[in-house]
């Protein structure tokens, strides 16, 4: 319907002009004293050539309407399937769809181009800041291997966690990074990550359980370490005293959870659904000078990646239980 | 005593590890020429090497392969760039094992010593640390003392090694914890001091009274 009142607008004039030249030709026939039969019938042979040729020529436009309809799911990738342009004026509108089109394309290969230097200078710079970290790192433990140097070593790996943030953040933009998914002994993953923030469990106080598992789950070690270091440095963070409690538990023959679960500060029931968005860091980031947003946002991306679920329960004041979700792996040979 | 090439071109580090290597016992050369990095190795002929990947000149898979026409002597890998591609590469260049920087002193003793005892110590006498006569034998995880040889706890252990291998100095409660945690041990304070506790009564009764020193709201000392 919208198309047929713009078609009969669009030609508005050139109907009104046969019209009138119709009611000219009958005036002069009707003076001239021509029988009506004749009138009517010339009246009628104009009209019906009328309706003739609009048909027709609406039939046409109908078409090309329907073909730039269907370009308009096409046209983002490709003009190929562009009409050849019937009058100079859709040649020119054709012209200018080619030139939006192509300064489209250089732009986002601009785009791409400085994403992927920016990419690989993050990289760079990791790789040149890990330099420095390991001397100064090395300096400190040979000046102090019993103690007088732990408040510095302590943010020096503050520094070191908040590098290899950078370094995972920027390989998880790159599309080249890969995610080898293999058979990973949970057990060795937990143990290293906790390792890891031994400095951390000791200079806080706070206590571990965790009775060791033998399970061996689907996933990319490297990534998933990343995950449950982040978590347990969470946990760490947001608890001041208790422990935490880390426990495997098994599904059915397919699924199983890892469970990490501290007596922290909890999180707040209106910022529960939102703790996973980038930049996101809701009440305790408030209260808290070391929150970025980031660290459950990159948790939340490469748990995606690999196919775990994860979900995160807390009431305010008595803890946080975070749960993820893999997929066994099959151990029969 | 084992020899160990340090090839590594950021000064402070290779000086540190090498200072540190030396406290060890191990005779240490660094790489100067990073352009006959192969010449200085021959000249040196180390039983293990420590090799840095980016090098001035080649890097370290270069140098390794070029190592491995000769000799089949262990080589460990130091590298920033610690992601899966790099460990695989550094592996198939013939490197024996990997350490991601920044590393820890320690876990880079343990590793060089774990390294060394597979590849020359078919004897299998183990590491040990001396103080006052007591010999800690960290393989086998014993303490020997005038003849009479005693087994030791794995917490036992590490407490006794850490004591040991910082002799003269004071170390802190919250180090003793960090290194136990560190070996999978997740003590609490009153847990560290039921082990320490237990420790001393083993030690005297094979005659090591006071071996170790309570230095009392900071930590512990070896007599």
């Amino acid at each position: 319907m919208n198309f047929f009142i713009s078609y009969v607008k669009s030609n508005i004039k050139w109907i009104l002009s046969f019209l009138l030249c119709e009611g000219i030709l009958f005036t002069l026939m009707v003076m001239n004293g021509n029988p009506w039969e004749e009138v009517c019938y010339a009246v009628f042979l104009g009209v019906f050539l009328l309706v003739l040729v609009f048909f027709a020529d609406g039939i046409g436009r109908w078409k090309r309407y329907r073909k730039l309809l269907e370009m308009e799911y096409s046209v983002a990738f490709s003009l190929e399937r562009m009409e050849n342009p019937q009058d100079i004026l859709e040649q020119e509108y054709q012209k200018l769809l080619s030139i939006l089109f192509e300064e489209k394309l250089r732009q986002e290969n601009g785009a791409l181009e400085m994403q992927r230097e920016m990419r690989e200078y993050y990289a760079m710079w990791v790789h040149q800041i890990k330099t420095p970290i390991s001397a100064l790192k090395l300096l400190l433990q040979e000046k102090g291997p019993v103690g007088e140097m732990e408040e510095e070593l302590r943010e020096l790996f503050f520094i070191e966690q908040y590098v290899e943030m950078v370094l995972s953040y920027a390989r998880l933009e790159s599309e080249t990074t890969d995610f080898v998914v293999a058979p990973v002994k949970l057990d060795e993953v937990i143990r290293s990550s906790v390792r890891k923030y031994a400095r951390m469990f000791v200079h806080k106080k706070i206590s571990l359980e965790y009775e060791g598992t033998s399970e061996v789950v689907l996933s990319d070690k490297k990534w998933l370490q990343f995950v449950t270091e982040q978590i347990l440095s969470n946990a760490i963070k947001y608890t001041s005293k208790g422990k935490i409690n880390i426990s495997v538990k098994k599904e059915g023959t397919k699924h199983i959870f890892l469970v990490i679960a501290d007596t922290g500060i909890g999180i707040r029931e209106e910022d529960l659904p939102r703790i996973c968005e980038k930049g996101y860091t809701g009440y305790n980031g408030h209260a808290h000078r070391r929150s970025t947003g980031i660290g459950l946002y990159l948790v939340n991306r490469i748990r995606k990646k690999l196919g775990h679920s994860l979900s995160v329960y807390s009431r305010e004041g008595e803890g946080t239980k975070v749960v993820i979700g893999f997929v066994l792996a099959d151990t029969e040979e | 005593m084992y020899r160990i090439f340090i090839v590594e071109d950021d000064e402070i580090i290779a000086k540190t590890v090498k200072r540190h290597l030396e406290r060890w016992d191990y005779e240490t050369a660094l790489a100067l020429d990073f352009s006959n990095v192969l010449g200085e190795f021959l000249n040196f002929a180390p039983q293990l090497v420590l090799m840095d990947i980016k090098l001035p000149f080649y890097n370290g898979y270069h140098w390794c392969q070029e190592i491995r026409k000769i000799s089949k002597v262990p080589v460990i890998f130091l590298s920033s760039a610690s992601d899966n591609l790099n460990i695989v590469m550094a592996v198939n260049m013939g490197g024996d094992d990997f350490i991601p920087k920044p590393f820890d002193l320690e876990v880079l003793t343990a590793k060089i010593q774990a390294i060394l005892r597979r590849s020359y110590d078919f004897l299998g006498q183990g590491i040990v640390i001396e103080h006052r006569g007591a010999i800690l034998n960290l393989s086998e995880a014993t303490l020997i003392y005038q003849e009479e040889k005693m087994e030791l706890t794995k917490n036992e252990l590490r407490i006794l090694q850490v004591l040991m291998e910082n002799k003269d100095k004071v170390v802190t409660r919250d180090v003793l914890m960090t290194k136990l945690w560190e070996s999978d041990s997740y003590v609490d304070e009153n847990t560290l001091s039921v082990n320490i506790n237990r420790l001393r009564k083993k030690l005297s009764a094979v005659g090591l009274s006071d071996f170790i020193f309570t230095k009392k709201g900071i930590g512990y000392r070896l007599g």
